[in-house]
């Protein structure tokens, strides 16, 4: 089973992070958490 | 971790980017219906609803850095009636007396009336559905107003987590994104990055360093070993018809950090003199005067601008010094340049 990555955080820094971590590894399980409404507006 | 439902998350690796919260002027009535601060997308929402439903025909604007003077052009678009609040005397006096004044001059001839020197005191509703804004420069109503007083990093659950914050008041990173407990990686408008001229780290809450930043992190949570090399301090923006962009040290920024300093700043034009649409261009070079080396530049103009800077970006990058610069291989056509780019001339009459 892959590693777990949380990233707190869905605005341009966390959505960058967790894509680029799931494509280095494609086994790794993550989990983006958002308090608003939209994500990634600027990322 | 915990979340808001009281559900425990477990995790191998962290990302924190909680990003930024708008700096609040802590004035009475702050949190009035028609108050807004412009941070992401449902702030913009809000703010266009509440302009199109209330008919909104006079806003004022607190503040005068890049989101507010962005929003007077927005607002002077909608053809609402735009007001500056701002404590100091000239919007973006960091770039200069000099290019401050043409940033003012330009929202002036747009319409924009200019508070300067004067300080928010408190906003009170009035029986109609407007508000009183109360200031040093007098008494007044409007019906929006917007706050753009910058950022502060969001930092309480690293904080809370233990993670380490810089003197910036932002979460300490390494190279790799690191925070001080290793597998928590911090990225974007909540941490520090390392500025490369001054060689210090510095808070600079922009989504362009927010993206790599992240994406350096992602790589390296992912089994990568990348590192992010730092800033040099480049930003642009415009306002109406004017362009605007720095990159790296202005001279006061320079000898603040120990740097023995020299500028020069030159009107060129943006493409050819013959040209049509030909615009000014006013670029300020910053220079080591103990070994010539670039240490930042200034621009404002009609047109050609960033492109400029952005060039000068990756001469502060690369560690170029006035010799090379003045002299430098630049794409030159009559309708992007003069056969010497401002770039040049600046360069060479600074090394005189």
């Amino acid at each position: 089973m892959g590693k777990k990555l949380v990233v707190v955080g869905g605005g341009a820094g966390g959505p960058s992070a967790a894509a680029k971590a799931k494509r280095v590894d494609p086994e790794l399980e993550v989990i983006i958490l958002e308090g608003g409404e939209h994500v990634s507006f600027s990322a | 971790m915990e979340i808001s439902d009281g559900e425990t998350l477990a995790f191998d690796y962290l990302v924190v980017a909680t990003g930024a919260t708008p700096r609040l002027p802590g004035v009475p009535g702050q949190d009035l219906e028609g108050i807004f601060c412009l941070r992401n997308v449902t702030d913009a929402i809000r703010i266009r609803k509440f302009i199109d439903e209330k008919r909104v025909k006079r806003a004022v604007v607190v503040g005068a850095g890049l989101i507010s003077l962005e929003m007077c052009e927005a607002f002077r678009r909608l053809g609402l009636e735009t007001t500056v609040v701002y404590r100091k005397d000239l919007p973006l006096r960091r770039l200069g007396e000099d290019f401050a004044e043409q940033i003012l001059t330009e929202l002036e001839t747009n319409g924009v009336a200019f508070m300067g020197e004067t300080s928010l005191e408190g906003f009170e509703p009035t029986d109609t559905g407007g508000i009183i804004v109360h200031s040093s420069g007098g008494t007044f109503e409007t019906d929006l107003v917007l706050l753009g007083l910058g950022v502060v990093p969001q930092v309480s659950l690293a904080s809370e987590a233990g993670l380490g914050i810089g003197s910036t008041g932002a979460i300490s990173v390494n190279k790799f994104l690191q925070t001080n407990i290793p597998y928590i990686y911090a990225a974007g408008d909540c941490c520090e990055c390392f500025h490369r001229i001054s060689q210090r780290p510095v808070y600079a809450p922009l989504g362009d360093i927010a993206n790599k930043q992240g994406r350096i992190a992602g790589a390296n949570i992912g089994g990568q070993n990348l590192s992010f090399p730092g800033i040099v301090g480049s930003t642009c923006f415009k306002v109406f018809n004017l362009e605007v962009a720095s990159t790296g040290l202005t001279a006061e920024e320079a000898r603040e950090v120990g740097l023995k300093a020299e500028a020069v700043t030159i009107q060129g034009v943006s493409k050819a003199h013959s040209y049509p649409g030909s615009r000014e261009l006013h670029i300020r070079l910053v220079a080591d005067t103990e070994n010539g080396r670039l240490l930042g530049a200034q621009a404002v103009g009609g047109d050609g601008v960033v492109s400029r800077i952005n060039g000068l970006a990756v001469a502060l990058t690369g560690g170029l010094s006035l010799d090379e610069l003045a002299y430098l291989d630049l794409a030159y056509a009559p309708p992007f340049s003069g056969a010497w780019d401002p770039i040049h001339i600046a360069a060479q009459k600074l090394l005189k």
